[in-house]
């Protein structure tokens, strides 16, 4: 570095090692740092990906926490940055910031039953919670994931729900807001919230992860809310539009909150009072 | 210590602040305003220190640009484009309200990951502050404790006493400033004459805000039908953010360098009262209601900043108000609020 300082918003280079499909307008971009460190992270931290010449855009880190050798990330094209990415292919090197932002509790919640619910892209940061328990099972009790998305292909990593339903004492519940004609679905139509009448929670001893589009976020809360949790038992993880990452640009505040350094992951309590969340 | 220099001599004081390397920046007479700007050794009888409030561009603009290059990005390399180190910049003539909004953005950018790039030009700045000698019907310091004299954050201080300037050393770097600039010592009764000066402007400010108990009263306020009355005020231009000098958003864009065909990644000032502030993609907005973001911008001041850095976030130097173009008044909203004011 020069002039002795730490400069925060140089990016590291990783390359792409594998582009994989998850649906027409979602990839998942296995990479690896070209130092040839491990980007270690722990569950429901996001990094910053960089685009040269287009720009950054912040992404779940949604692979197994614990694989050292790469990570990974589902974009989903839905903007500039997100447009250039789609044509990135294996062999091209992109920028890393990060990784970033409070981790789901899961020192805190061990020994507790686990209910994650998620909503479309909402998955991705779930994701490594679930590989992280599958590889800790005896650490949490049941598992339920409570999966909803606008249709069956609007779905993402459904080539591991196989592997995710033998992980053993979790259950998946699958929903989509509809079907299109001549596509075969077996599971659940209608909101998200509604799997939760599915689900059989001890209370007091199941700790609930929430992440979706905010209006879904918002009615899963009051749900669960009714159903006798406490907001210090059900976490959301938040989306907000984020430059720098670490508690400068001003863009992600939540009240006095900076979803990027004291989020993204948040519990009810933290975030009840606060403005311009979950209206 | 102290000292005297009169007043014909700050045009010979700041052609010694030149001659010892710094980059000078000063206020100046423009056809209404008195603005900052860069003085050069042939330049130094334009600085005039007979100001209220300064205006564009904000003296923020020399630690956080308007537009600033971070890096460069080129044949898979990256390259910092940190600002020198080893610059020296000073600026003569900031009003205790602008010091303290400094103090203020320090809190911002170096908390850690410390902002390198503010850190090198807060490190490289002389700052030789002046006290107010007068106030005008947009100022309201004095609800902050953040003028209109100042007790730290210079490295040198003058008070005007007329046709002299008392000068206070107040960092070893404003000493060492002076050490070879002959100036006869303060007297008591120049000390005297500045507590007298600094207790008249006191006097003379007319606009207040009440802080006692007003982060309790601000959370209150959160769904108050204000913002909404407000909204239909303001234009969501976003002036008030420009120009004040605690408001440090900024955006991060990446740009084509023509020459290289390579990247820069550069930062441009944002503003909570602009539409794209909190726009995510596919036209997702957290604040898409002007409400909301008016309802950001007075909250952040006045409510989020003391849980984020300890302070409130506004040093009540009445900018935002003399630039509104819709007359929303932020010391009226609080009183409002406050149920001071019908």
């Amino acid at each position: 570095m020069s002039n002795g300082f730490e400069n925060p918003y140089v990016p590291a280079f990783a390359k792409v090692v594998e582009v994989r499909n998850e649906n027409s307008i979602t990839k998942t971009f296995t990479m690896s740092m070209l130092n040839g460190e491990a980007l270690r992270f722990r569950p429901g931290q996001f990094n910053i990906v960089s685009y040269f010449g287009v720009g950054e855009s912040a992404f779940s880190i949604c692979s197994n926490p614990e694989e050292r050798n790469t990570f990974e990330n589902t974009v989903r094209r839905v903007g500039r940055v997100t447009t250039a990415l789609f044509n990135v292919k294996p062999g091209d090197v992109l920028g890393i910031r990060g990784p970033y932002g409070k981790p789901w509790p899961l020192e805190k919640a061990a020994g507790n039953d686990l209910i994650l619910i998620a909503g479309g892209m909402g998955l991705a940061p779930l994701r490594p919670v679930i590989h992280y328990v599958a590889r800790h099972r005896d650490l949490y009790g049941s598992v339920d994931l409570l999966y909803g998305a606008r249709t069956p292909d609007d779905m993402i990593y459904t080539y591991e729900f196989e592997s995710w339903r033998n992980i053993p004492n979790m259950r998946l519940y699958l929903t989509v807001d509809y079907v299109p004609q001549n596509v075969k679905w077996e599971h659940d139509v209608g909101v998200v919230t509604e799997l939760l009448r599915y689900v059989k929670p001890r209370m007091r001893y199941t700790t609930v992860f929430v992440c979706g589009p905010e209006v879904m976020m918002k009615f899963t809360a009051q749900l669960l809310l009714r159903m006798g949790f406490y907001p210090s038992e059900v976490y959301l993880s938040l989306e907000r539009r984020m430059k720098c990452g670490i508690g400068k640009c001003g863009h992600c505040q939540i009240g006095y909150k900076y979803v990027c350094k004291d989020g993204p992951v948040f519990n009810l309590e933290e975030i009840g009072l606060l403005p311009d969340v979950i209206e | 210590m102290s000292f005297i220099i009169k007043r014909e001599d700050i045009p010979h004081f700041s052609r010694h602040v030149i001659s010892k390397g710094y980059t000078l920046f000063a206020p100046v007479k423009g056809e209404f305003k008195h603005s900052f700007k860069k003085i050069a050794e042939n330049q130094v009888e334009d600085v005039s220190l007979d100001f209220v409030r300064t205006t564009m561009p904000p003296l923020k603009s020399l630690l956080i640009p308007p537009r600033e290059t971070l890096l460069k990005i080129r044949n898979g390399k990256v390259e910092e484009t940190l600002p020198d180190a080893a610059s020296r910049t000073a600026i003569l003539g900031v009003h205790p309200c602008d010091v303290n909004a400094m103090s203020l953005l320090e809190r911002v950018y170096m908390d850690r990951p410390k902002d390198p790039y503010f850190e090198a030009r807060r490190k490289s700045l002389l700052v030789i502050a002046l006290n107010c000698k007068t106030a005008d019907e947009y100022c309201f310091c004095t609800s902050f404790g953040t003028g209109p004299s100042l007790e730290e954050g210079f490295d040198l201080l003058l008070t005007d006493l007329g046709d002299r300037f008392l000068l206070e050393t107040g960092s070893r770097k404003g000493a060492e400033l002076i050490s070879d600039f002959y100036m006869p010592r303060a007297t008591s009764t120049d000390i005297l004459e500045k507590d007298d000066t600094i207790r008249r402007v006191k006097g003379m400010i007319r606009r207040h805000v009440n802080t006692a108990g007003l982060q309790r009263i601000m959370i209150g306020a959160l769904y108050n039908p204000i913002w909404n009355e407000l909204a239909g005020m303001c234009t969501g231009c976003g002036a008030c953010n420009m120009v004040c000098p605690t408001c440090f958003c900024f955006n991060m864009t990446d740009e084509p360098e023509l020459d290289s065909g390579g990247t820069v990644r550069i930062r441009t000032w944002d503003g909570c009262l602009l539409w794209e502030y909190a726009e995510v993609a596919l036209g997702g907005n957290f604040r898409r209601d002007l409400s909301a973001r008016i309802r950001q911008f007075v909250n952040h001041k006045m409510n989020y900043w003391l849980n984020q850095y300890g302070s409130l976030g506004c040093v009540g130097c009445g900018r935002c108000i003399e630039q509104c173009p819709a007359g929303i008044d932020i010391t009226r909203v609080v009183a409002r609020l406050r149920g001071e004011t019908p």
